[in-house]
């Protein structure tokens, strides 16, 4: 009876199904079928590779027979630039030395050189309303979200460099999922390197070989010395991450300003950036092991319904950072309120001149904190 | 019956490894429009939906909508973390495949302009609509373009439809 009524109405129950099961999957995203949609499409993509592969062995076949004539040639001379390596290797091993001892002389903070885990692009979608890459190291290679991921490319002047791709978005056990720098909710903190100016990258631009530079500060140029019109020089300008305690460590090359934008109604400058990276070519990506700072996830912790923006930007509003620096004062200065009541229960009888400097010194440590908390070279700060 | 089945759902397997592959991508600096790509799923839906009827229009536009949706990242502010997006290409696939189901009768598919035509409509329609939802539940995108693609999806729809016919045989099915 029940299956004769199903089957009369087969084709409004089809359809009031899959209507029912969209909206309900938009309402319920985090639910267990979306979950498991990432195996699916996982299988999907391990399924793509392997029709790639079948796709290409032809044209492989070709260029690895031709490319077999040149590899006597190339191995001579690889040789003889190891060699050269193998001295060039001990002059940056003297010149890393020297530099951590002037390092610690001048009491910044040591250089920090971050693991790196190689990995093969199994697919690429372009086409998408969000684009994304998929690799093949996942948790078994120590991979975690968040962890910034960088390519190979060539710079304007065809210099070899290592470009920003994105960010770590899901891991699984042996594969992980990128967001691109091109992703529409990439907002990511960089600067301009000529001029030191700082913005933020856009990945909801016009085009994926076109992205947008938005709040180009133009305070931070008024005091420089060698660009006086800094918004002059912008065009064919690199653009850098601008690290300082975010995802991505500094001075990471992400591209070049091709044109100049409007300025916003904030007098904020706009310009348009080319990647370096082209990432319809990728084939490899090597990503960083290196996990948020710290004080971004804390600072995600505690204000993480106030904040208006991701994770996947380095800038985060004036307004929230002085209400954090607030918070974070009147914590340190309770603590260290409380730390004084209990020495002088239990230091009544010692001396008093060295109660004083142990005050001085937690008041240093705090005002340590902020300072590295809150970065010195933001202009938006 | 079951074969058929499992032949027509290679196939969809297989137009979706094409559209993966970014397969005859075009990029036209001079137009501003970045790379543009012909979308391989949507042709073997309209192809199928337009060649069988209403309940097998229904059917492959979901598991087309949901290989579709499985590429949708998006970052939870709540949780912090990203999660794949379900639902929105589910939602208009089966009622485009349901539409197409319906009005087969009433379109030539064998001539060219009606492909094209059909093609461009549907192609511009769902686009619309994908990003209209996604702008509902997340924000409105500017990258994602909407007439480029439909054109050159539209221009490849015949080839791909001569393909189509060409393999599966469909007047035998």
């Amino acid at each position: 009876m029940l299956w004769e009524y199903l089957s009369r109405y087969k084709v409004f129950f089809s359809l009031s199904f899959c209507i029912l099961f969209s909206i309900t999957s938009i309402i319920w995203q985090k639910n267990p079928i979306s979950n498991s949609s990432i195996y699916f499409n996982k299988i999907a993509e391990q399924t793509n590779y392997f029709f790639k592969n079948i796709f290409n062995f032809p044209f492989l076949l070709i260029e690895r027979i031709s490319e077999y004539s040149e590899l006597k040639e190339k191995y001579k001379k690889s040789l003889e630039e190891i060699e050269k390596y193998k001295l060039q290797k001990e002059q940056y091993e003297i010149l890393l030395k020297e530099n951590q001892k002037l390092r610690q002389l001048l009491e910044f903070e040591p250089l920090t050189n971050y693991p790196e885990v190689k990995a093969e692009v199994l697919g690429i979608r372009l086409n998408s309303i969000t684009p994304r890459i998929i690799i093949n190291k996942g948790k078994k290679h120590g991979i975690k979200p968040f962890m910034p991921v960088i390519a190979f490319a060539t710079d304007e002047h065809n210099n070899p460099i290592r470009a920003v791709v994105g960010i770590i978005a899901i891991v699984q056990n042996t594969s992980s999922i990128i967001q691109p720098i091109q992703h529409p909710q990439m907002k990511l903190g960089v600067k301009i390197e000529n001029t030191n100016q700082w913005a933020i990258l856009e990945g909801d631009s016009f085009s994926f070989k076109k992205l947008k530079l938005k709040y180009i500060t133009s305070s931070s140029a008024k005091e420089n010395k060698y660009f006086i019109d800094p918004y002059i020089e912008l065009r064919n300008s690199r653009v850098v991450t601008s690290g300082n305690d975010g995802i991505f460590p500094p001075n990471i090359p992400v591209g070049i300003i091709i044109e100049k934008g409007n300025i916003d109604e904030n007098n904020f400058a706009t310009a348009y950036l080319k990647p370096y990276i082209e990432i319809d070519k990728l084939e490899y990506v090597m990503i960083i092991q290196k996990n948020p700072e710290l004080w971004s996830q804390e600072l995600t912790n505690e204000i993480k319904n106030e904040l208006p923006i991701p994770l996947t930007t380095e800038y985060i509003p004036m307004e929230l950072i002085d209400n954090y620096k607030n918070k974070l004062e009147n914590k340190l200065n309770n603590k260290t309120e409380k730390q004084n009541k209990t020495n002088d229960d239990t230091n009544k009888n010692k001396n008093i001149l060295n109660q004083s400097d142990n005050n001085e010194n937690t008041k240093d440590n705090n005002s340590n904190t902020i300072k590295k908390l809150i970065n010195p070279n933001d202009p938006f700060q | 019956m079951l074969i058929e089945i499992i032949v027509i759902f290679v196939g969809l397997i297989f137009s979706y490894f094409l559209k993966d592959i970014n397969f005859l991508s075009l990029q036209f600096e001079f137009l501003k429009t970045g790379s543009i790509y012909p979308d391989f799923l949507l042709i073997f839906l309209i192809y199928f939906s337009l060649k069988t009827n209403e309940m097998w229009g229904i059917w492959l536009g979901f598991f087309a909508g949901l290989l579709e949706d499985s590429t949708i990242l998006k970052f939870t502010q709540q949780n912090s973390e990203y999660i794949n997006l379900i639902g929105i290409h589910t939602l208009i696939y089966p009622v485009l495949g349901y539409i197409l189901g319906k009005i087969n009768r009433y379109l030539d598919i064998d001539n060219i302009r009606t492909i094209v035509f059909v093609t461009f409509l549907c192609s511009l329609i769902s686009r619309f609509m994908i990003w209209f939802i996604m702008g509902i539940v997340d924000e409105f995108y500017q990258s994602y373009a909407f007439i480029a693609p439909s054109i050159y999806t539209s221009i490849l729809a015949p080839v791909w439809f001569f393909f189509l016919k060409w393999i599966y045989h469909k007047d035998e099915l």
